[in-house]
């Protein structure tokens, strides 16, 4: 009996508890999970420097928001005449609803701030260069479907600031010269933000952005296997080609254990957040008054701060140009020195201008969230 | 003869991979064309706004039509809400005029732009009255600012 019990489990575990270094290599080869990784991976790339753990904590949490998006679909009905209601039974109704739906919220920000910290640390040790063009658009686009996925699911708990923030950000993209209308139209469904606009985003944020997310992911995965892990510094030990080199260690423990606990900390504090803090819910939508002001979350309060200069340059113009150029910087910036370092001197040009591009994002970000008030007019001090 | 094969293989791959391009042209139009629906399932853009009298008191917003319906000695006007910058609707300002909450469009009392990001002056929709005199209103059609509704 024994004995039989044993072979059901070896017919799933095949390779057994790894015992010695031929066995986690072995390990690694053959789960279908494990073997993202390389057997063995060189050890600078086991260091904080070398990753901040910010792509591990993105993929967390979208696994996270995942998990609980599914147990929100349970309750939620995509409707004008029930979605907010639906909102209110999560939070006095249904057991650990209102922590459910905070895990989801707060997930939903770190995400898109994870992923914001990821390309911000590839962009600076050069990693969309050589072999990696092709993922670092790859990565792009899947901050690209992040933002979408924010905006989409933004729009579903129906009050009054997902009604305004969305009615704002699908007139911006009213903005596009010649097929604007049209194209505001296809997003919504209709002339204006109602059951229509509720149910597509309602579909894209549940489906078909998730589905292709996941898809992006296990290229952009595969990839970074395939173009030799982590970006380590050619002068780090063991980045070289030299003798230091061949000095690599076994992905199992050393990882695995590393990214089983990034991964069970990263759940820990959205607990944490999602115990402290509660997801924001406003009266019910109500399309013949806005809220004054009437601001969308935090990470695009930049553009609505361009676009309050002008819908089409602001709305439009620069949010295109930025991913434009995103996508074009690994075929204009091609040369190979400095690759791996956070500010080598090679690279001083390149990093300045990043750096103004992030110090125009934060600044804008922040007079757009803090510095604004009543009618967008400036006021000084932060409500 | 090896030669002819191989640019017939190279011909045939031709044309397969431009029908492969023709068909995925042709689904992406087909999705697109089939996501924009050539009707609307949201409410009515005709608004009933109820009998004139009700507007007797010069300047009158409808909330659920979201216009400001004016009553003056040519007739009766109906200036649409929703800011001309990014759809918000507008408000109005304590010493006349109006205001958007979003970005601080401002407007005088006519619905001219008088300062902030909007495009253009607010918008007037037209209307119309129905067999028992109600006025309606037709969100969907715009017309000049000095349209009127004749009433009696």
């Amino acid at each position: 009996m024994g004995k039989w019990l044993q072979g059901i489990w070896k017919s799933v575990w095949r390779i057994g508890w790894p015992q010695d270094e031929r066995s986690a290599v072995k390990a690694m080869l053959s789960s279908l999970v494990l073997h993202v990784h390389a057997p063995k991976i060189r050890p600078e790339s086991l260091k904080f420097r070398a990753s901040w753990a910010a792509g591990l904590i993105s993929l967390v949490l979208a696994l996270q928001l995942t998990a609980t998006g599914i147990y929100l679909m349970f309750y939620y009905i995509p409707h004008p005449d029930a979605a907010w209601r639906t909102m209110k039974d999560l939070a006095f109704v249904v057991p650990l609803g209102t922590l459910t739906r905070n895990a989801h919220r707060w997930a939903a920000h770190a995400m898109v701030a994870m992923v914001t910290l990821h390309m911000v640390r590839v962009y600076l040790v050069s990693g969309y260069k050589g072999a990696r063009q092709a993922n670092w658009v790859a990565g792009v686009g899947l901050w690209f479907l992040t933002l979408a996925l924010s905006f989409t699911g933004y729009l579903l708990p129906w009050d009054q600031l997902a009604y305004w923030a969305v009615t704002v950000g699908s007139n911006m993209a009213a903005a596009v010269p010649f097929v604007g209308d049209d194209f505001r139209q296809l997003i919504l469904g209709d002339r204006s933000v109602g059951e229509s606009a509720l149910l597509r985003f309602y579909v894209l944020h549940c489906v078909a952005l998730p589905a292709i997310l996941f898809l992006v992911v296990g290229f952009h995965l595969f990839r970074v296997r395939k173009d030799g892990g982590l970006v380590v510094s050619e002068n780090a030990p063991g980045g070289g080609r030299g003798e230091e080199g061949h000095k690599l260690v076994p992905a199992w423990p050393h990882l695995v254990y590393r990214e089983l606990i990034v991964a069970l900390a990263a759940t820990a504090v959205l607990l944490a957040l999602a115990l402290w803090l509660q997801a924001p819910l406003e009266p019910e939508a109500d399309p013949s008054r806005t809220p004054n002001p009437a601001k969308a979350p935090w990470y695009f309060l930049g553009v609505q701060e361009l676009a309050h200069y002008s819908a089409f340059w602001g709305g439009v113009f620069v949010p295109a140009a930025t991913v434009l150029g995103l996508c074009l910087l690994p075929y204009m910036d091609t040369h190979a020195l400095g690759v791996g370092q956070y500010l080598p001197k090679e690279r001083r040009i390149a990093q300045a201008l990043f750096g103004l591009l992030l110090l125009f994002m934060a600044v804008t970000t922040v007079i757009g969230t803090l510095f604004r008030g009543p009618g967008w007019a400036l006021m000084w001090w932060p409500q | 003869m090896e030669q002819q094969n191989t640019s017939r293989r190279k011909f045939l791959g031709q044309i397969g991979g431009a029908a492969l391009v023709a068909l995925s042209a042709e689904a992406a139009w087909a999705s697109l064309r089939f996501a924009k629906a050539p009707v609307s399932y949201g409410p009515s853009q005709r608004r009933n706004l109820g009998q004139v009298g009700r507007f007797a008191g010069g300047r009158v917003y409808v909330d659920d039509a979201g216009l400001f319906v004016r009553h003056d000695p040519k007739g009766l006007s109906a200036m649409s809400s929703t800011c001309t910058h990014l759809g918000c609707t507008v408000r109005e300002a304590a010493g006349g005029g109006f205001v958007c909450p979003c970005h601080g469009s401002t407007y005088d009392d006519q619905g001219h732009v008088t300062g902030g990001p909007a495009p253009r002056d607010l918008s007037f929709v037209r209307l119309i009255r129905d067999a028992r005199g109600n006025v309606i209103a037709d969100l969907a059609q715009t017309v000049a600012g000095d349209t009127r509704l004749q009433v009696g």
